[in-house]
């Protein structure tokens, strides 16, 4: 494997005594798709929200492309390069499509942002806060062409689901349904051309039809070599997209291989499905 | 010794309060506003019970226990069980409006005077191991450490308090599992509702008298000390109120009585920045959901043409040429609250904090402009931008720390803010003149020409809020009112989305209190004289008020409710006593019906909508 892109090493995390994630290491090389699967309650959410700073590591680290990603906040980790989804869903539901997309472009816009070095030192952040807000009011030519050319891209990023956002762009996002609401959440991470993907089950709560298209849409990234990390239960998907799957079970990392490894590994089956013999029909199961 | 044992004294009356503000928050997770009021009642009830009637002690302490808990399964049905699951920043408004209402409903029917607490008791005194003991000081204890115990063994031990630590610990699982969760809820009102008021009959009999004054005072010590315990933690609050109790005595042993308030408001704020959670507590890791979301989002602000802005600015310049001097002096207030509102309009409707202690900023703005004008001879309008700058400094400051924390604590520091510079005011007398205030100040004037007659104040401060309103607009239409929007949304995604939440909070605030800051200025012009009271917790109300009255999410919301809000009181002049009381009344409707505001579209239209779409899908 050439040098891995995101390397997760050791991470550790305990809710009051319960070690949700204990332990826990593997590497995504560049332009891969890592899935990570596992029952319930084995710690795959933790695990990403500990990726991406919405939770705190105790111990372990995240090296994205050299940088340690562990004691960053979520917004830093978001601007070296690092975007995702959630579990359930977390659209803006008073901004439009559009403007919820917009949001995404926040984790690479420069224009409009001037002394931005200054971010996150206290008292000497506010000259670059200050001059934000003034720019802001008073727009600039910078600004104003950086508008044009946001608009463009959320443009693009929206007729990546065909038919689907293209003509509720304008609409609030909070008239959406659950699997536009999902969608408009994956075209705001991947607006800012993340170098990793992170999605939290994205198709949770879709139908057959829709998860197809999703899966149509993600395949297509993955052509155009975008590296994913992903926790998805439609093993279907899994097994189709992943080119490596991770299996948490009880807040370790049982197994790891590829999607035909996987498929026939024992400890796997018995920690996902609780018995023999069911892996095959699995994925309609939990579709 | 003796500042020890006052210091237990009041400590465990403190504890009394905090039991009940964390009962109630680990229950329902909201922070009880009205609980402060709740206790002013249980006093005053004690005073009338004891003095009007004459009834023994442990007759008064029953009474008082069944009538405020009572009030508190009053304040649990009327106030936020209708609210049900609208998002906690509804809840925690509505106290605040409940607390409004009782402090001045209390005031109206028992008066404003200071009441003797009748002595219900032999004071005698005692020598044990050095101390001094009054039988006063160990009833009060005793009453406390009774309450406590009984407390504890009912949490502890029966059935449904059981109910009430699994509520606590995860509400929607005890629901799963048949626990009622809303009658556990109410439960845990009438129980700290009814520790609240215990507490006020103590106090009462320890101080010797009372008022229906003394409850914003008590609220903040019981979120003080429930807050330095560990918000949601009962030991914590026991802890907590004991601490503070200890820690009041000895500052007012050693500085004197006026270093109370700061004390009490110097620790909640010293907590919230140092170890939110407090000694016992944790602020959890992981919130399930956004504060504020909905509530304000169910309207969308109408939409004002540019022509149309026009159109009413025009108007609002042609006022000044066909009334009164009198409307137009009334006018002038308008356009000064109108602009102070605004403050919140950015804080809140567009960032999403719920700030309670806004009159903080518009007295620093007001102080800093009347001194140096009054003191250094500055003129007007360098006196005007040294307001704002000095206000948005000061209150960015004071608040800084708490940008980490959301909701409820971002309020309780904001409000424990407000108070702690009013405070300020009356405890720097060399450069605040005190309780005196500031008199005399002068009045604008613009390229040399004084601006004193009523039109042309009502010029000056209709422009300001027009300038400052333009710029709120522009603000919420820029790249800033989507960031912030996203902030006040879903903090989470919007970190996710590389947005440095805590700083666009902050400069959210910064810019408000800035605006607050320059209306202060205004202010103390306005009215020439100035004095710590104008500036206490009352204020702050207004401000919230006006916005949720008017609309929080669009500038011309300020104004509608400013002009409800002041110039309804002036014409109903010879009610001047019960404003207040319609200003919590008025905020408690519209959280209950309207939370969207007058400004804004109905929201009717918007809840069905998505409503039909949704049945269009599952009908397809």
């Amino acid at each position: 494997m050439s040098e891995p892109l995101l390397s997760v090493q050791g991470l550790h995390k305990s809710f009051g005594g319960l070690h949700v994630v204990d332990d826990v290491s593997f590497d995504i090389a560049p332009g891969e798709v890592v899935s990570v699967i596992g029952p319930n309650g084995s710690g795959k959410t933790t695990t990403l929200n500990l990726i991406s700073g919405v939770l705190k590591a105790e111990r372990g680290s995240v090296i994205l492309d050299g940088h340690e990603l562990v004691g960053k906040k979520a917004n830093q980790i978001a601007r070296a390069g690092l975007s995702r989804t959630f579990q359930n869903g977390r659209v803006i539901g008073n901004l439009t499509v559009r403007e919820n997309v917009l949001v995404g472009l926040e984790a690479t816009t420069r224009a409009g942002r001037p002394l931005a070095k200054l971010r996150g030192i206290p008292v000497l952040q506010w000259l670059s806060l200050l001059a934000e807000a003034a720019i802001a009011v008073t727009g600039s030519p910078a600004l104003r062409r950086q508008a044009l050319d946001d608009q463009a891209r959320v443009d693009r990023e929206l007729a990546r689901f065909g038919e689907r956002l293209t003509p509720r762009a304008d609409d609030y996002s909070f008239t959406l349904s659950y699997a536009n609401r999902r969608r408009t959440e994956i075209a705001r991470a991947l607006v800012s051309e993340p170098r990793i993907l992170v999605l939290d089950e994205p198709t949770a709560g879709m139908n057959p039809v829709e998860t197809g298209e999703v899966l149509d849409q993600l395949l297509a990234l993955k052509a155009a070599g975008q590296t994913m990390l992903l926790v998805e239960h439609k093993l279907d998907l899994v097994m189709t997209l992943s080119d490596r799957i991770v299996v948490l079970d009880d807040g370790h990392v049982i197994a790891e291989g590829i999607p035909s490894e996987i498929r026939d590994d024992e400890r796997v089956i018995e920690a996902y499905l609780g018995r023999r013999g069911v892996a095959k029909s699995a994925g309609e199961a939990t579709a | 010794m003796d500042v020890l044992l006052a210091g237990l004294i009041s400590g465990s009356t403190y504890a009394l309060i905090a039991l009940g503000v964390s009962l109630i928050y680990g229950v329902s997770n909201i922070v009880n506003f009205a609980h402060g009021a709740t206790f002013a009642v249980g006093a005053m009830l004690g005073w009338f019970f004891a003095s009007s009637l004459g009834l023994p002690l442990w007759l008064v302490v029953i009474l008082v226990i069944i009538s405020t808990g009572l009030l508190g399964l009053v304040i649990h049905f009327v106030a936020l069980r209708p609210l049900g699951n609208a998002p906690p920043i509804a809840a925690l408004l509505a106290t605040f409006a409940v607390g409004i209402i009782l402090d001045n409903g209390s005031l109206r029917i028992f008066g404003a005077e200071t009441r003797r607490f009748p002595t219900l008791l032999e004071r005698s005194n005692f020598e044990l191991f050095g101390f001094r003991f009054g039988t006063l000081g160990l009833v009060i204890i005793g009453v406390a450490v009774v309450c406590v115990v009984a407390l504890a063994l009912f949490v502890g031990r029966t059935r449904y308090g059981r109910a009430i630590r699994a509520t606590s610990q995860d509400r929607d699982a005890a629901k799963q599992m048949g626990i009622p969760v809303e009658r556990v809820q109410a439960l845990s009102f009438v129980i700290a509702s009814a520790l609240g008021g215990v507490a006020g009959v103590l106090v009462g009999m320890y101080y010797s008298n009372v008022s229906p004054s003394i409850g914003f005072m008590a609220g903040v010590q019981g979120f003080a000390a429930a807050t330095l315990g560990g918000l949601g933690s009962l030991v914590g609050a026991v802890v907590g109120g004991v601490l503070l109790g200890v820690a009041e005595a000895f500052g007012v042993a050693y500085f004197g009585d006026s270093a109370r308030q700061l004390i009490t408001f110097g620790v909640l704020l010293l907590v919230l920045w140092i170890r939110p959670g407090g000694l016992l507590g944790r602020v959890p890791a992981v919130t399930a959901e956004p504060l504020t979301g909905t509530f304000f989002g169910s309207g969308k602000p109408l939409r004002i043409s540019p022509w149309m802005t026009a159109v009413l600015a025009v108007a609002g310049v042609g006022l000044a040429f066909v009334t009164t001097d009198y409307v137009l002096r009334v006018a002038a207030l308008v356009c000064i609250y109108a602009t102070f509102a605004l403050s919140m309009t950015v804080i809140g409707g567009f960032a999403g904090q719920i700030v309670l202690g806004q009159a903080g900023a518009l007295a620093i703005g007001a102080y800093t402009s009347a001194l140096l004008m009054t003191k250094a001879d500055w003129p007007f309008w360098p006196s005007f931008l040294a307001a704002g700058f000095v206000a948005a400094v000061i209150s960015t400051i004071l608040v800084a720390p708490t940008w980490r924390l959301r909701g409820h604590y971002v309020s309780m520091a904001t409000l424990a803010t407000g108070a702690f510079i009013a405070a300020l005011a009356l405890n720097l007398p060399w450069l605040t003149n005190g309780a005196r205030g500031v008199f005399g100040i002068p009045r604008p004037d613009l390229f040399g020409f004084e601006i004193s007659s009523a039109p042309h104040m009502y010029l000056l401060t209709f422009v300001v809020f027009v300038l400052a309103a333009l710029l709120v607009a522009r603000l919420g239409g820029s790249r800033l009112g989507r960031i912030w929007a996203a902030v006040r949304e879903d903090e989470v995604a919007a970190a996710s989305s590389g947005i440095q939440a805590t700083a666009y909070k902050s400069l959210a605030f910064g810019i408000g209190s800035a605006i607050a800051g320059f209306a202060g200025a205004l202010y103390a012009s306005q009215l020439t004289y100035i004095e710590p009271a104008q500036f206490g917790i009352s204020l702050s109300v207004l401000a919230v008020t006006i916005v949720v009255l008017g609309g929080m999410r669009a500038p011309i919301g300020a104004f509608i409710g400013a002009a409800v809000l002041v110039a309804i009181p002036e014409v109903f002049r010879q009610f001047a006593d019960w404003r207040l009381l319609f200003y919590g009344v008025l905020l408690l409707l519209l959280i209950l019906f309207r939370p969207q505001g007058l400004w804004s579209r109905f929201a009717v239209v918007d809840r069905i909508i998505p409503k039909l779409r949704r049945k269009e899908r599952s009908a397809s």
